[in-house]
């Protein structure tokens, strides 16, 4: 299978998907960390694929969504964002919004919470 | 090659002659870069990020990259 097949795969087969650095309960840099963070106190449940364990998966990404970074976030096989588009939608409240309208499951409170604590 | 906050703000001003740009960040690998441009009323911040990639030029491009981690703020002026 090639590193654009499994990736195709893997964003439409899962709701949420997180391209990072390390896994989401390791994280090897601060941006995977920080989104990684932020998805598992709002309690949203996704899969984390380490693109450090893949040389392929880690070009393939990156040719996949035309994005030259990671951490790199997939709802409903739509890439959303990097670090900072993924920390900007959560704190402006537009990333709630995209979770209830593809009906994936998140925690209200623990996302206010994290904006009050910013505020 | 270790790149320069002056280097990024140069690349930037390229692709945003008439942007805002303010780069930070001295340690040669880890930058915060905010571009306030006019072309990016029309576009989203997924549109308006890759267009800054692109000014950049293959230094984020993870191995082959000068530039290891480059925080960015993109948005249209208010």
């Amino acid at each position: 299978m090639t590193a654009e097949t499994q990736i195709k795969d893997t964003v439409t087969t899962n709701d949420v998907v997180l391209f990072m650095k390390g896994t989401k309960s390791m994280p090897q840099c601060g941006f995977s960390s920080r989104v990684a963070g932020v998805l598992n106190f709002m309690g949203v449940e996704f899969a984390d694929v380490n693109v450090l364990a893949d040389e392929d998966i880690r070009q393939g990404i990156k040719d996949y969504s035309d994005w030259p970074t990671v951490p790199q976030l997939y709802v409903k096989g739509e890439f959303v964002g990097g670090c900072d588009i993924i920390t900007e939608m959560m704190l402006s409240g537009e990333l709630d919004t995209l979770f209830t309208q593809n009906s994936v499951d998140f925690d209200k409170d623990a996302a206010d919470k994290i904006r009050e604590a910013n505020a | 090659m270790p790149i320069t906050a002056h280097e990024i703000e140069t690349l930037l001003r390229e692709g945003f002659p008439d942007a805002q740009i303010t780069v930070q960040g001295d340690d040669g690998a880890h930058f915060a870069a905010e571009v306030i441009d006019a072309s990016f009323a029309d576009k989203n911040r997924v549109q308006q990020q890759r267009s800054v990639y692109a000014a950049l030029k293959g230094k984020m491009d993870g191995s082959n990259g000068d530039l290891h981690a480059l925080a960015l703020t993109t948005k249209a002026p208010s």
